[in-house]
């Protein structure tokens, strides 16, 4: 662990006294002839308290990132690293720690714009807040309900990745992830046979809206879950206006076939506002529902988010954020949390 | 053989006018193009691979080119590629000069930039180097 710690402080401080070097964009290690190869990271670290939670200071995700070119048909990345690597409880001084892991490694081959191909362990490439996965490239530490047990955040198999038509505005992603054994505790469910994709629709190269779609059996149990959904994000002027809709579908084995379905949904809107120079104002409403449980228990979940963050470069963020969380129907409570993060992509 | 020199479009900087520019036979692009080869979503084109090339952040050029013709600015422009690089996708490659892209476009079929309208138009600059 301590070893993992001093690489990152070591790329960071050597990346930022590499010439040509830009923040967010890693440091050319190696260049000749067709290989080119990038070294960066990303770091988060949080002071967290809660009304129903003893305070802590935590090391959310870092990671050390190696990626390659070889010719501009494929590239390749791997990252180590790990969320929650390091809690320390302020009340009762204890320690978590988290084992560092390799959380991504694929390659990827581009054919053609309608088609590539990329093979190996990489984020599910669905909605939003799935796809920029760490804090840096967030307006919020605190992960809407939409990113948290709907669909596994990372899978191990194959995706088929293109842009098609003429202005290259549709885009799609399918993908096949080949079994729950190749997870270990980084990912958020436990998943084999997961198959799905999104199919999106590009306004500009930042405004899309997209239609996620999937199905999985859980490995823990005979369970079938199929789900699909809606994401929006519009960015406009000083303004940032975003939304994912999901709905989960489940039902499982008995001895006389599949029954007893369940359903659930999640949904947020988050507007970000530029206010002046490098600070900008969020906030953002969610909610989750679950009906028709196994238990029969109905219950719902929803939260507010609102935001302060300093920004003076993209890749680098402090976020003030306080979040009220109120839950009915089973284990009723509501709490009031606050957060202070330093996040940064190098 | 012919130099075939494409002018896609004009910008004006400063009362310095400035153009896309690419070198080859098998390329045709259009103004909307240059916007998806700049973010990426176009990497081909006729069966040819492109590469797009900028001037540095603090080159006047880059933005009035970011404004112009991407219809975008520094700051979303660093917010799309920072997401990139997370994905593993490197930003176009910059050049100090307009005289270095120059030299770039000469040497790789495929490239494009933009380099001032009289670097263009002037027979003095080397236009041989482009004949192929």
């Amino acid at each position: 662990m301590n070893k993992f710690y001093l690489i990152l402080l070591f790329i960071f401080i050597a990346s930022l006294h590499a010439q040509e070097y830009k923040l967010g964009r890693g440091y050319e290690v190696y260049k000749e002839n067709k290989l080119a190869l990038t070294l960066g990271g990303h770091i988060d670290i949080n002071l967290y308290a809660s009304s129903n939670k003893d305070e802590s200071v935590e090391l959310g995700q870092a990671g050390v990132i190696l990626s390659g070119e070889y010719t501009p048909r494929l590239h390749f990345l791997v990252e180590m690293g790990s969320d929650d690597i390091y809690i320390h409880n302020l009340s009762h001084s204890q320690n978590e720690t988290t084992d560092i892991q390799l959380m991504r490694l694929y390659g990827e081959y581009r054919f053609s714009d309608a088609l590539e191909v990329k093979v190996g362990q990489f984020l599910t490439p669905i909605g939003i807040w799935n796809r920029t996965y760490i804090p840096a490239l967030r307006w919020s530490a605190f992960t809407p309900y939409v990113a948290q047990g709907f669909f596994p955040k990372i899978i191990a198999g194959g995706l088929l990745n293109g842009r098609f038509f003429e202005e290259r505005e549709f885009s799609y992603s399918v993908f096949y992830h080949v079994d729950g054994e190749h997870d270990t505790n980084k990912n958020n469910v436990k998943a084999k046979e997961f198959i799905g994709g999104e199919l999106r629709y590009h306004f500009t190269p930042l405004a899309k809206i997209a239609i996620p779609f999937g199905r999985y059996r859980s490995d823990s149990s005979k369970e079938i879950n199929s789900f699909a959904g809606l994401n929006l994000l519009l960015p406009f002027d000083k303004n940032e206006l975003s939304t994912e809709l999901i709905y989960k579908e489940g039902k499982w084995m008995e001895s006389n076939g599949y029954k007893n379905r369940w359903k659930s949904y999640a949904w947020y809107l988050q507007y970000v506002h530029h206010i002046y120079k490098a600070s900008y104002l969020s906030v953002r409403y969610g909610e989750k529902r679950r009906l028709k449980s196994k238990n029969g228990i109905n219950w719902n979940e929803r939260n507010a988010v609102f935001g302060y963050i300093y920004k003076p470069k993209t890749a680098f963020s402090i976020k003030t954020e306080y979040r009220h969380v109120e839950r009915n129907g089973l284990n009723t409570f509501h709490s009031d949390e606050g957060l202070l993060s330093f996040s940064v992509l190098f | 053989m012919k130099v075939f020199v494409a002018l896609l479009l004009a910008f004006s900087l400063f009362a310095e006018s400035w153009s896309v520019v690419y070198v080859s036979k098998k390329l045709h692009i259009k103004k909307s193009d240059v916007k998806n080869i700049y973010f990426k979503k176009m990497r081909e084109k006729n069966g040819l691979s492109i590469t797009a090339l900028n001037l540095s952040s603090s080159h006047p050029a880059r933005k009035a080119f970011l404004k112009s013709v991407l219809g975008s600015d520094l700051h979303n422009w660093d917010i799309y590629y920072d997401q990139m690089y997370f994905m593993g996708i490197k930003s176009p490659p910059v050049l100090n000069s307009s005289k270095s892209m120059m030299s770039f476009l000469s040497k790789i079929e495929g490239a494009v930039g933009y380099i001032p309208t009289e670097l263009v138009k002037n027979k003095h600059i080397e236009l041989t180097r482009f004949e192929f």
